[in-house]
Order: C-alpha cells, then sequence, then structure tokens
C-alpha cells in the first residue's frame, strides 16, 4: 500500500498558504515529518487524515482518492489518527473511551473490542489505571491513551501528529517501543519536532518548509547533506560569517561551537549528526530562495 | 445482528454516561426538579382539580414549565463540548455515520435527563393515584410524558444546543429563561407577543387538555387558537418537534461550519 500525495496545494483563510504544490509517495514503514513551527506539517496530516480537503492536488491512500466520498470512505477504515491537540473525555474512563472510539470505528463485535482495549492499555502501561476517570490522567497519560485509540482496529495507515509533545523521556522511550512494535507492513507519519525521535523511530524523513517539501528521503541521507560543513569551534565569543550555530557547549576549558557552514579560523571537522543535516538542509533552501 | 449501528450504539451508550456523570448537569436539574415536585404537591392550580386525571395533566404542565427548563440547562453545552479539541477531529474520521452520531449525541444525554423529570411526574402520579384509589393517574402520567412534557423539553433542549454553539454555556443558561418563559408563561401574566397559550407553545396545554382532561385554558378562534381536539394537539406537538428538528440541523450545522 502507498499513499500518493500529488501537488497538493492549501490555503487557509486570510490567504496563508499551508502547502504549496506538495509531491510526496509514502510506502510501508516509519516516516518522520520534520519543520518548523508553520511549515505546514500539521495542514498536511489533516489532509492525509480526510478532515480537511485540498484546494487542488489529490491524494490516493492506497488506491482511494479522498477526493470521492467512497475514497473518504474508505480510507477511514484503515485510518487511525492522532491529532496534534487532543482533549479527552474526562469524564469517562480510559477503558471506556477506548471502547467507544472502539465502537465509532465499527468494531461491534463485544469480544473484539474487550481484547482490543485491554491489549492497547496494556501497550500503553495504562491497564493499571484503565478504570479510573480521564480526568485524573496526567497529561502524558493521557497522550498515551490517545495514542492507544490511534491503534483501535488495527489501522494500516497511522498518522501521529506530535506524538511525543508532553510526554517525559521514560514516557517517550515506551511511545518507540511501541512504534517500534507497530511492524513494517503498515504506513506509519509522526510529525516532531524531536530531532531525536526522528533518529530512533524513522528511517525516512520528509521535510517541510514554508509550505514547500524540502526533502523526501532515507533519514541517513540527512546526515550526510551536512558531511564537510560541520565544524567544532572553541572559542570566547561566538563565531561569525557564513555558518550556523547548532550547538554550544560550556566546558572547564572554554566554549564550544558547533557550526555548520563555511568553517570559521581555527575550527576543526566534526562528524554530522541529524541536527547538522537538518541545519544545512534549511540553510540550502535558503540561499537558493536568496539567490538570483 | 445489532438493531443499532455500532456508531448510534456507542455514541447513545457513552454521551449518555458522560450526561450522568457530569456534576454541572446535575446542578441545574436537580434544583428545578426538586421544585416542581414541591409545588406539584402543594400547589392549588394543580391540586384543584376534582377528576384525578386534570390533576395529573395539570403537574405534567408544571413539570414541563420547570423540567423542561433544567433539562435545557443541564445539557446547554451539550453539543458544544463536541468540538472539544481534537476529538472533532478523531471522530470525524471514523467510519462512524454523521447522521448516527448528530442524533446520539444529543439523544443520549437528554434521556438521562429526561429521567428525573419523568419520576418528578410519576411521584406527583403516584400520590394522586394513592388519594384516588385509582391507577388511572398512572396511566395519565404514562400519556403525559411523552404527549406534555417531552415535545417541548426536546425543542427547548434543541434551541439550547443551538445558541449553545453559538455563547458561552453560562449565557445561555441565563438566555433560555426569559426565551422559555416568552413561550409557555409570558402572556398570562403580561399581555404582549407571545406564543404562550396558542397551538405553538410548547407547554403542552394542547394535549393536556385533548387528552387528559385538563381544563382548556386557552382562548378559542384564530389559527394559532384552535379549538381543542386530537388534531389540535397533534399540531401542538408537531410544532414543538419541528422547531426541535430545525434547531437541531441548524445547530449541527455551525459546529460544522466551526470546525
Amino acid at each position: 500500500m502507498y499513499v500518493e500525495i500529488r501537488s497538493v496545494t492549501k490555503t487557509y483563510r486570510g490567504s496563508t498558504v499551508a502547502l504549496d504544490g506538495v509531491d510526496l509517495t509514502l510506502g510501508p514503514g516509519v516516516t518522520g515529518l520534520l519543520g518548523a513551527n508553520g511549515a505546514g506539517k500539521t495542514t498536511l496530516l489533516r489532509l492525509l487524515a480526510g478532515v480537511h480537503r485540498p484546494d487542488s492536488g489529490t491524494i490516493v491512500v492506497g488506491g482511494h482518492d479522498l477526493a470521492t466520498t467512497g475514497g473518504r470512505s474508505a480510507v477511514t477504515r484503515m485510518l487511525g489518527y492522532l491529532p496534534q491537540e487532543l482533549a479527552l473525555y474526562p469524564d469517562l474512563t480510559g477503558r471506556e473511551f477506548l471502547d467507544y472510539i472502539a465502537l465509532l470505528k465499527g468494531i461491534d463485535d463485544v469480544r473484539t473490542r474487550r481484547r482490543q482495549t485491554d491489549q492497547l492499555l496494556a501497550q500503553a502501561g495504562l491497564d493499571g489505571v484503565a478504570s479510573q476517570r480521564i480526568s485524573r490522567y496526567s497529561s502524558g497519560m493521557k497522550r498515551r491513551l490517545g495514542i492507544a485509540q490511534v491503534l483501535l482496529g488495527d489501522p494500516r495507515l497511522i498518522v501521529l501528529d506530535e506524538p511525543t509533545a508532553g510526554l517525559d523521556p521514560e514516557e517517550r522511550l515506551r511511545f518507540r517501543t511501541l512504534l517500534g512494535s507497530l511492524g513494517t507492513d503498515r504506513i506509519v507519519i509522526l510529525s516532531t519536532h524531536i530531532l531525536d525521535d526522528v533518529a530512533h523511530s524513522c528511517p525516512r524523513l520528509a521535510i517541510l518548509d514554508e509550505g514547500r517539501l524540502l526533502h523526501h528521503g532515507p533519514t541517513a541521507g540527512l546526515v550526510d547533506l551536512a558531511e564537510g560543513q560541520t565544524h567544532l569551534l572553541e572559542s570566547t565569543t561566538a563565531p561569525t560569517g557564513d555558518l550556523t550555530v547548532v550547538n554550544v557547549t560550556t566546558t572547564a576549558s572554554g566554549t564550544c561551537y558547533r557550526v555548520v557552514g563555511t568553517p570559521p579560523p581555527g575550527a576543526h571537522p566534526a562528524t554530522p549528526t541529524l541536527d547538522d543535516g537538518y541545519v544545512a538542509l534549511l540553510r540550502s533552501a535558503r540561499h537558493e530562495a536568496i539567490a538570483p | 445482528m445489532t438493531m443499532l449501528s455500532p456508531a448510534l450504539t456507542g455514541t447513545l451508550r457513552y454521551e449518555s454516561l458522560m450526561a450522568l456523570r457530569r456534576r454541572s448537569a446535575w446542578l441545574s436539574l436537580t434544583p428545578l426538579c426538586l421544585l416542581a415536585l414541591g409545588l406539584g404537591l402543594d400547589s392549588q392550580t394543580v391540586n384543584h382539580y376534582a377528576n384525578p386525571v386534570a390533576r395529573v395533566a395539570s403537574a405534567a404542565m408544571l413539570v414541563t414549565t420547570l423540567g423542561g427548563l433544567g433539562i435545557a440547562m443541564a445539557l446547554a453545552d451539550c453539543l458544544a463540548l463536541q468540538q472539544r479539541v481534537g476529538m472533532a477531529e478523531v471522530i470525524a474520521v471514523t467510519p462512524a455515520g454523521r447522521a448516527a452520531r448528530a442524533v446520539g449525541v444529543v439523544l443520549g444525554p437528554w434521556l438521562v435527563a429526561m429521567v428525573p423529570v419523568a419520576a418528578v411526574l410519576g411521584a406527583l402520579g403516584a400520590r394522586t393515584a394513592i388519594g384516588a384509589g385509582s391507577v388511572t393517574p398512572l396511566i395519565a402520567v404514562a400519556i403525559a410524558v411523552p404527549a406534555v412534557v417531552a415535545p417541548g423539553a426536546l425543542a427547548l433542549t434543541a434551541v439550547t444546543n443551538l445558541l449553545g454553539v453559538l455563547l458561552p454555556a453560562p449565557a445561555v443558561r441565563v438566555l433560555v429563561v426569559p426565551l422559555w418563559y416568552w413561550a409557555t408563561a409570558y402572556s398570562s401574566l403580561l399581555p404582549g407577543p407571545s406564543i404562550t397559550g396558542t397551538v405553538l407553545s410548547p407547554l403542552g396545554a394542547y394535549p393536556a387538555a385533548a387528552w387528559l382532561s385538563a381544563t382548556n385554558p386557552i382562548r378559542t378562534g384564530g389559527w394559532l387558537h384552535p379549538p381543542v381536539s386530537t388534531l389540535s394537539a397533534l399540531a401542538s406537538i408537531a410544532s414543538a418537534l419541528i422547531v426541535a428538528v430545525v434547531a437541531f440541523l441548524l445547530a449541527h450545522a455551525v459546529a460544522r461550519d466551526r470546525r
């Protein structure tokens, strides 16, 4: 199964261009969606989930065109979706909430619903609080319950908008394990600001900038973009020039600047990371935009 | 094979459960139900009837006036709560039919809120039945709940739900009082343009008079004041249900547009 996004454009009221001619093909496995705030990530995910419709272009999921009623209906039966913000029903327990969503997903067999909710509550580490009202859950527990509802009905397309926002480090690790257990036969796309999540969970990534697709390919390929551009400089003053400071570390011997771009005098090469690759890509895109 | 779709079953079940557990709903409904019970036990307006069935009919209109208002106030934010961040999106991308969801979201909590209102009328009917030594008042209650109380209560709830997607719930709870007063009691105290006393009033006076021997308090003449009959009683019920359906459709259209 593939998701094919062709020349998709979306403009909101007030003429804000959220997506500008995006072409993207997603195959089985986990794809990370990166980009700054306002880059168009959430809009793209909402279009993929069928919450909104594009102004132009097509989105085809497993052969089903989301522009048609039949296509949208078919996709709802294979979709699990977690929006960026999710205010759950405080008056239901975790188990009741999952049962409710399972019914809305059309799972009408009681035993199937019970088996799935029990399994997902355990996977999300919520089995001990399954009978407590959601109003008593921490924000991390609510987020995990939100992720659990995504997996009801064994969806073939999983769309996650910043799933790890609000999770503490331990919960993030648990989420990565959960993501890893989904297998490679379904399409998972997750947007995030956290490069570490992409590095650990996403073999492929797509990067949006100001509504345009900047990069799509293997995650390792992004690191390669910073090859030869990443340097370390120990200095008492911040380096200047055609460079971007990625990181600053203060040590006993002074301040160490990690930079991407034209190396300042005295800098020595460093092995690039995903952060460096991301910065190198954005620099390259901005240079191209400025160039006549 | 189930009679209802899983989406409708789930929506009815869990929206009812949430309404049952929402403390703010009971804070609105309980005092008005208790007031209706107290007035029903003590009021001369109710108890001056010699005919036990007419006494139940009069009690039903009292319960409609106060209980209907209580239900509407309790459920003022029921549709607005469906628009909570993210949940509307999660539900929109499920295969659940929009119509099934819309009906379940309104009907589930409304049925829950109707229970204490019907119980108040049941209690008043039981007291009348004991006094009269007859079960007829209890049969009258069984007719009065769907024919007198429910249509008006449903209409007001739907109108309140519509206001609830446009305005904050506290403002709606304040606004709904004069609106209900205008529709059910206004002109009996202050003459003025009002639907009170007409066949369009959601108070249930026409069904109460036509089927439960309540004294006809309505001036006859003109199409808004037809003589009491089964036809005019059905027209009165139909007008309340039409208001309910129109307000329901408008509320969902507004809610969908705002998503």
